[in-house]
C-alpha cells in the first residue's frame, strides 16, 4: 500500500532530494476574501442557510489554492454537493432514528420505567461516541480532497477506533481530574498523524507526553494561581467589604467586580495559549513527512496575537469574519513551519486509499467549528 | 500557439517538462523531444487555478482525475482562451450562475420536502395504533399536569361527568375510547389529546352558565378525538420540525420542543364544531348554550386568552362560530344534560362552592 521503502538512494542523491529546506507559502489576503463571503452570505439568506455547503467548499478552495507548497498550489476539489448529500444521508440514517429512539426513551423514563433511562444514558453516551466519529470521518474526506500536483491525500485508519479511544481516554481523564489530559491529546495527535499519507508517502509521529505534561502543569499552575489571587483578593474582599459595611454595591464594588472577571479570563486564556504553544510545538517537531522533518518556529507571541485578533474579528463582525479567522489559522501555520531534510518526491505516486464518496454529515450535524 | 509547461498524472511528483500545441480542436502534450503524450478535446478540458494576473494557470481533464496540467509565461491565460473560451471564465466553471442554479434547486427541494411533511398528517395518524395513542395521551396528560393543575376528583363530580359523557356517546360512535377529566386551572378552555383524553379547565365549567354550555364544549372536544386531529397536530408539527431541522442542521432539542406544540389548524376546528352539532343533536341537547357560549366569548374579546394548545388558540372568530350554530337550532324541547344536583357537583369538583354560581354572569 505504500513504497517498500522511503529512504532516499543511497549515493547519488536525486535533484530533488538536494533541497534541504522545503518551502510552504500562503498568499491568501482578507480582502480577496470579503466579496467569498459576501457571496455566501447572499445565497445563504436565499436558501435559509442551505447554502452554507457550497459556501464552506467557495472557503476551503480560497484557503487551499493560496497555501504553496514549492510554489505550486493545493487543491480543494471536494463539492457542496457532496457535503449536502453527506448530511441528508446522516440525516435519514443517523440522526432521525436517533432523535426517535431518545423521544421513546423519554417516554419510557416518565413513564417511570427505568428500561427508559437505562436507554436514555446508552444514546446519550452513543452520541458522545459519534462525535469524534464524526471528526474523523471529516478528516478522511477531507484529506481525500486535497491535491497537490495532482496527487491527493488520505486519512486511513477506522473512525471507530479513534472514537472508541477518544471515547475511553475521555472518560479516563475525567476519572483523573484532567490529569491524563496531555497524554490523550498526544495519543490522538499520534493516531491521527501515523495515518495520514500524501499520495504513498506517509506523514509519522513518534514521541511522548513528557514535554507536554511540562506545560501542562504550568498552564494549570497559573490557572490555579490567577484564581486564588483574583478569587480572594479581588473579588471577595470587595463581597466582604459590602458585608462588613451593610453598603449597597456602588458602581466601584461592580468595576472591580467586572475588572476581576476580565482579568481572570486574560489569565485563564493566556494558561491556555501556554498550553496550545506547547502542544504545536511539541506535535510539528516530532513529525516527519517521509524523511523529512517538521520544524514550528512560531513564537507564543504570535500564537496569543492569533487567538486575540481572531476572537474580536469573530465577535466584531457577529460571526461574519470567521472563515477570515479560519485563514488566519492557516496562514500562521504555513508561515511559521517548515519542512526540512531530504525529500524524494519522484518516489510519491498517488495514493491508493479508496475516496469516500460523500462528506462531512456527522460533523456538520454535530456542528463542528471546522474550517 | 505553442506553450510550455508541466505535466502530472499522479505516478510521481517530479514534474515532466511538456510542451502544448493546440491543434484541430484538441490540446496535444508533447514531450520535449516532439513525441505526442496524449490530445484532450477542447471541451473536457476545465481551469483548475488561475493566479491574479493570468500568467500561471492549472488545467484539468474532466474524466482523468490524476492529471494536471500547469502552465506557465506572459498572459498565458489569454493565450489559451482564444481556444478554449472556458479557461477565461470562472474556475471549474462555477460562477454566480451555478451559485443561483444551485440555490434554485435547494428552494425547489425544501418546498417539497416541507409539502411532504405537511401532509403526513393525512397518513401517519392513522398508522398508529390506538393503544400507542393511548400511552401517549395519558403520558401528555401527565406531563401537564406540573404546569396545568392537578386532575379534580369527588365521587359526585366524577360521576356527573360520566353520565354527561355517556349521553354525549351514547349514539355516537368514536371507536377511541374517551378518558375524560377536570383540571384544577382557572382558564375558560378544554384540550384533546391523543387517545381519546379530554382535559376541561376548572375555569371552563366555573364560567359556564349552563351544563349544557360544558357538554358543548365537550362535544366539540369528542369531535377532535373522533377525527384523530390530537394525532394528526402533532405530526404535522413533528414533520416540520424535523424538515426546519434538515434546514438550520440537527436540533434535538429543538424536536422535542416541537412535540408539546400540537396546535390544531382552523380547517380542524370547523371539523370538529360540525361533529359538535352532529353529537349534541344525536343526544338531544340544545345547541343553544353552547351559541351562547361563543356569543359572551366573542363580546369579551379574544385578545385576552392565552395563546395555548387549546380549545380556543386557533379557533374561528367565537362570534362567526355562534352564528354557525344558530342557523343549526331547531325549535322544540331538549332534555337537560344533568339533573341539578349533578352540575352542582360537577362545578364544586375543585373544591369551590357550587352554590349560586349557577346563574348567568
Amino acid at each position: 500500500m505504500t513504497t517498500p521503502t522511503n529512504l532516499p538512494p543511497s549515493g547519488e542523491p536525486s535533484a530533488s532530494t538536494a533541497e534541504t529546506l522545503h518551502k510552504f507559502e500562503f498568499t491568501g489576503t482578507a480582502g480577496e476574501m470579503v466579496p467569498i463571503i459576501l457571496k455566501n452570505l447572499l445565497f445563504n439568506i436565499l436558501t435559509l442557510s442551505l447554502y452554507r455547503f457550497w459556501g464552506r467548499t467557495n472557503i476551503r478552495r480560497y484557503i487551499w489554492e493560496n497555501t504553496r507548497f514549492k510554489d505550486d498550489p493545493f487543491e480543494y476539489t471536494g463539492t457542496g454537493g457532496e457535503m449536502f448529500v453527506g448530511f441528508l444521508i446522516v440525516m435519514v440514517a443517523v440522526f432521525l432514528p436517533l432523535i426517535g429512539l431518545m423521544t421513546w426513551a423519554q417516554t419510557l423514563a416518565m413513564q417511570g420505567d427505568i428500561t427508559g433511562t437505562v436507554l436514555f444514558f446508552v444514546l446519550y453516551l452513543f452520541i458522545l461516541w459519534l462525535i469524534p466519529f464524526g471528526l474523523y470521518r471529516a478528516f478522511k474526506y477531507r484529506m481525500s480532497r486535497t491535491r497537490w500536483r495532482g496527487v491527493r491525500g488520505a486519512q486511513l485508519g477506522s473512525g471507530a477506533k479513534y472514537a472508541t479511544e477518544t471515547f475511553s481516554y475521555s472518560i479516563l481523564t475525567g476519572l483523573t481530574l484532567g490529569l491524563l489530559y496531555p497524554f490523550m491529546d498526544n495519543k490522538l495527535y499520534s493516531l491521527e498523524t501515523n495515518d495520514r499519507r500524501f499520495g504513498s508517502g506517509r506523514f509519522s509521529y513518534k514521541a511522548g507526553a513528557g514535554t507536554l505534561y511540562k506545560a501542562f502543569f504550568v498552564s494549570v499552575g497559573v490557572a490555579i494561581l490567577a484564581s486564588l489571587v483574583l478569587g480572594f483578593l479581588g473579588l471577595f474582599s470587595q463581597f466582604a467589604k459590602a458585608v462588613r459595611t451593610g453598603a449597597q454595591p456602588d458602581a466601584d464594588f461592580f468595576i472591580s467586580v467586572f475588572g476581576s472577571y476580565i482579568i481572570f479570563l486574560v489569565v485563564m486564556g493566556l494558561a491556555f495559549s501556554l498550553y496550545a504553544y506547547a502542544k504545536l510545538q511539541h506535535f510539528w517537531n516530532n513529525t516527519k513527512f517521509q524523511t523529512a522533518e517538521f520544524r514550528f518556529v512560531g513564537t507564543l507571541g504570535g500564537l496569543i496575537k492569533l487567538f486575540v485578533g481572531n476572537i474580536a474579528l469573530t465577535i466584531v463582525t457577529l460571526g461574519i469574519a470567521y472563515p477570515i479567522a479560519q485563514m488566519r489559522v492557516v496562514r500562521f501555520m504555513v508561515e511559521n513551519m517548515s519542512l526540512e531534510g531530504s525529500l524524494d518526491l519522484s518516489k510519491i505516486s498517488q495514493s491508493d486509499e479508496a475516496e469516500p464518496s460523500f462528506g462531512e454529515g456527522l460533523a456538520e450535524g454535530f456542528d463542528m467549528g471546522t474550517i | 500557439m505553442r506553450l510550455q509547461g508541466r505535466y502530472f498524472d499522479g505516478t510521481s511528483l517530479d514534474p515532466v517538462e511538456v510542451q502544448l500545441v493546440f491543434d484541430q480542436g484538441r490540446l496535444v502534450v508533447k514531450n520535449m523531444d516532439g513525441q505526442t503524450m496524449s490530445a484532450h478535446p477542447a471541451q473536457y478540458i476545465v481551469l483548475l487555478y488561475a493566479d491574479r494576473l493570468g500568467h500561471r494557470i492549472d488545467l484539468g481533464i474532466s474524466g482523468m482525475k490524476d492529471l494536471r496540467l500547469m502552465i506557465e509565461g506572459d498572459g498565458v491565460r489569454t493565450k489559451l482562451g482564444a481556444h478554449i473560451p472556458q479557461v477565461l471564465g470562472p474556475v471549474r466553471n462555477e460562477g454566480w450562475a451555478s451559485a443561483a442554479k444551485v440555490s434554485a434547486f435547494l428552494i425547489g427541494f425544501f418546498a417539497l420536502l416541507g409539502l411532504a411533511a405537511w401532509q403526513l398528517e393525512r397518513v401517519l395518524p392513522v398508522l398508529v395504533p390506538d393503544r400507542y395513542a393511548a400511552d401517549l395521551g395519558a403520558e401528555l396528560a401527565d406531563s401537564y399536569k406540573d404546569f396545568l393543575g392537578g386532575t379534580c376528583s369527588t365521587p359526585d363530580g366524577d360521576a356527573a361527568l360520566a353520565a354527561m359523557t355517556k349521553r354525549l356517546t351514547q349514539a355516537y360512535d368514536t371507536r377511541i375510547p374517551l378518558v375524560v377529566s377536570v383540571s384544577d386551572n382557572d382558564m375558560v378552555n378544554a384540550f384533546a389529546l391523543p387517545g381519546g383524553q379530554v382535559v376541561l379547565f376548572k375555569g371552563l365549567i366555573t364560567e359556564a352558565g349552563s351544563a349544557e354550555e360544558v357538554a358543548g364544549v365537550l362535544a366539540h372536544e369528542i369531535g377532535h378525538v373522533k377525527n384523530r386531529h390530537p394525532l394528526r397536530g402533532l405530526t404535522r408539527a413533528m414533520g416540520l420540525g424535523i424538515v426546519a431541522s434538515l434546514i438550520s442542521g440537527s436540533n434535538v432539542a429543538d424536536l422535542t420542543q416541537q412535540l408539546v406544540s400540537l396546535g390544531f389548524n382552523r380547517t380542524m376546528e370547523r371539523e370538529a364544531d360540525t361533529e359538535a352539532v352532529t353529537i349534541l343533536e344525536g343526544a338531544d341537547v340544545s345547541l343553544e348554550p353552547l351559541a351562547g357560549f361563543f356569543e359572551r366569548l366573542a363580546s369579551k374579546g379574544e385578545k385576552d386568552l392565552p395563546d395555548f394548545v387549546s380549545f380556543l388558540s386557533t379557533h374561528p372568530m367565537s362570534g362567526e362560530r355562534a352564528e354557525t350554530l344558530l342557523s343549526h337550532v331547531r325549535a322544540g324541547d331538549h332534555l337537560p344534560i344533568l339533573t341539578d344536583e349533578e352540575w352542582s357537583a360537577l362545578q364544586a369538583m375543585c373544591g369551590g362552592d357550587a352554590a349560586g354560581q349557577t346563574s348567568d354572569e
